[in-house]
């Protein structure tokens, strides 16, 4: 009994201790950690390099609230990991989605900086 | 004379049959295993890798012709204005898998053999809206009932069609916003 409950223990630690190591993640795409500005994301943020395309023409300008995709009208969960707490917990899916929304937005990927000033930005939203 | 009843009695089930899988709207629906309107998503993949940006079209509302030429990568590249290309190369396989083996002709659902049967054989639309059926089915509706900021697109159909993501597209269901006096009337 007590075997299994050290098991359960240790694959409960497992599950909760994924955290990611976010300066890692950053110096893997090539930024420095120390160099962080969230002041730019955040002018960024409203930015329209394609006309009527910003961050927050689908995340608006309250994180912890709702989105809604500009084009297909589907709601978006919030971003801000205060109120949703699955943000930012995969790092496969930070990629994936600063990639494709990156795209979508400026008609380029985003640069490494850019990348983690967002993330930092996310963070403290 | 047992054998005349026998083969008349067959003639008029068979004729019944097919008047059956014309008909728009079938009280008892799954009789021969079909179901109403299509075979509602139940993938979990699916529902995150495409259902994140967009309603989860049902693979039943298109041909496998249709979901294949979709994730070719000229296709993928330009997803309707969008690049979404896989980085993960077996997740693309896996949706593309599940895709087209639910695809309307694997289908025995009402709406995608209807879809199907209104399709020509060369023709592989990317937009199941630009399928002959449903181009009929949505030829009635006032274009600014469907450009309108509650519903964006006709690609929308969850913004009218309620039970959408159940798969049923029944017309008792649709409530098309702010559509006033204008009443869907299917023909």
């Amino acid at each position: 009994m007590k075997k299994y409950l050290l098991i359960a223990l240790l694959c409960n630690n497992v599950a909760y201790s994924q955290t990611i190591d976010f300066d890692a993640l950053y110096r893997s795409w090539g930024a420095n950690p120390l160099e962080v500005d969230i002041k730019r994301a955040q002018m960024m943020w409203n930015k329209e390099i394609i006309a009527n395309k910003s961050c927050a023409s689908c995340h608006t300008n309250n994180l912890k609230k709702q989105g809604k995709h500009i084009k297909t009208k589907k709601i978006i969960k919030p971003l801000s990991t205060q109120v949703n707490p699955k943000r930012l917990t995969k790092v496969k899916k930070i990629n994936k989605w600063l990639k494709r929304n990156c795209k979508f937005t400026y008609k380029r990927e985003c640069s490494a900086q850019e990348k983690m000033d967002f993330i930092e930005f996310i963070k403290q939203s | 004379m047992i054998k005349k009843y026998l083969v008349v009695g067959s003639l008029f089930i068979g004729s019944f049959y097919s008047l059956y899988s014309q008909a728009d709207r079938d009280g008892f629906f799954g009789f021969f295993g079909s179901g109403p309107g299509v075979e509602p998503v139940r993938n979990a993949v699916y529902l995150e890798e495409c259902g994140s940006c967009h309603f989860a079209y049902q693979p039943g509302l298109l041909p496998s012709r249709s979901w294949i030429r979709m994730f070719s990568q000229k296709e993928l590249t330009n997803h309707f204005e969008e690049d979404i290309t896989f980085d993960d190369k077996a997740l693309e396989t896996q949706l593309l898998d599940y895709l087209t083996m639910h695809a309307a002709e694997k289908s025995s659902f009402k709406r995608s053999r209807k879809i199907m049967r209104s399709l020509p054989y060369n023709a592989s639309p990317l937009r199941t809206s630009d399928t002959p059926y449903l181009r009929r089915k949505h030829g009635e509706i006032p274009k600014n009932l469907i450009t309108q900021p509650d519903v964006g697109s006709i690609a929308n159909c969850e913004a009218c069609h309620r039970t959408a993501t159940e798969g049923v597209y029944e017309e008792d269901q649709i409530r098309i916003p702010n559509a006033g006096f204008f009443n869907y009337d299917d023909d």
